[in-house]
């Protein structure tokens, strides 16, 4: 409630209507007293006297309030300002992050073309010697391992061995 | 009636409360978002040759995956003291 009067009332009336209201009710308040003494205005004055009070006390509270929201205004302007700064410095760093990454992995990317390459030009001529179906052919169980790695998978493995026990236990997503 | 003259000035105070300003989330880059490639499996009837290729390209995307945690960290490391030091 008090942040709607500060947004909607107090943000838009000078500060100076509520102190004229806070005078004002102190000075009819004030001569409300006078009037008291007057007999035919006596039960007048006692009503002059509560509006005086209510206009005064109105317009104590607003100027407070006056006083509060000028500082709020501020005090949202400097967090405003701050946070301007801080979304065009993240943008600075996503942009630099942006940078690195491509870059590394154009600098893996590029080893890798090379040791492929060398693996091209100087394994390749073991291929006769590690022939599939041949002498020394690269055993199944070999590429069933690394495969396994590879997937995190032992479900080939346990199908072709089942001998060991997998103590791994499948966790449930 | 002085008294309550007085009392009213504490009306002044108003009510303390400190305005929230709405902060966006920064966004992340792209690349980022992009999660890290699966690795390939390999033919049984398979070349030597083949197999060491296959067993460098496993091991290049690894890397990449590994250069893609290390800019997260980063990239998390360098908002958080952003985000700090607007909140000083």
């Amino acid at each position: 409630m008090f942040t709607w009067i500060i947004t909607h009332i107090l943000f838009s009336l000078p500060v100076l209507f509520w102190v004229s209201m806070a005078m004002i009710g102190f000075i009819v308040y004030f001569i409300s007293g006078y009037i008291g003494k007057i007999p035919v205005l006596n039960i007048q004055a006692g009503l002059i006297r509560i509006i005086g009070v209510i206009a005064m006390v109105i317009g104590v509270f607003m100027w407070g309030g006056s006083g509060v929201a000028a500082i709020y205004k501020a005090q949202i302007e400097e967090q405003k300002e701050k946070i301007r700064i801080a979304e065009a410095k993240s943008q600075k760093v996503n942009v630099i992050v942006e940078e690195k990454i491509v870059e590394k992995i154009k600098y893996i990317r590029g080893k890798t073309e090379y040791i492929t390459r060398y693996v091209d030009k100087e394994i390749i001529k073991y291929d006769t010697k590690f022939v599939p179906g041949g002498a020394c052919e690269i055993p199944k169980e070999f590429i069933r391992a690394l495969n396994a790695g590879a997937k995190n998978n032992t479900d080939e493995l346990k199908a072709a061995i089942g001998g060991i026990k997998d103590s791994t236990r499948k966790t449930t997503k | 009636m002085k008294y309550f003259a007085i009392l009213s000035l504490f009306i002044l105070v108003g009510c303390e409360t400190t305005p929230v300003v709405k902060e966006k989330w920064p966004s992340v880059p792209e690349s980022l978002m992009k999660s890290c490639s699966e690795l390939k499996s390999l033919s049984e009837e398979i070349k030597l040759s083949e197999l060491a290729s296959g067993i460098i390209n496993n091991y290049s995307l690894y890397h990449e995956c590994k250069a893609k945690s290390e800019a997260w960290i980063e990239w998390y490391t360098e908002q958080k003291k952003i985000f700090e030091e607007a909140h000083k």
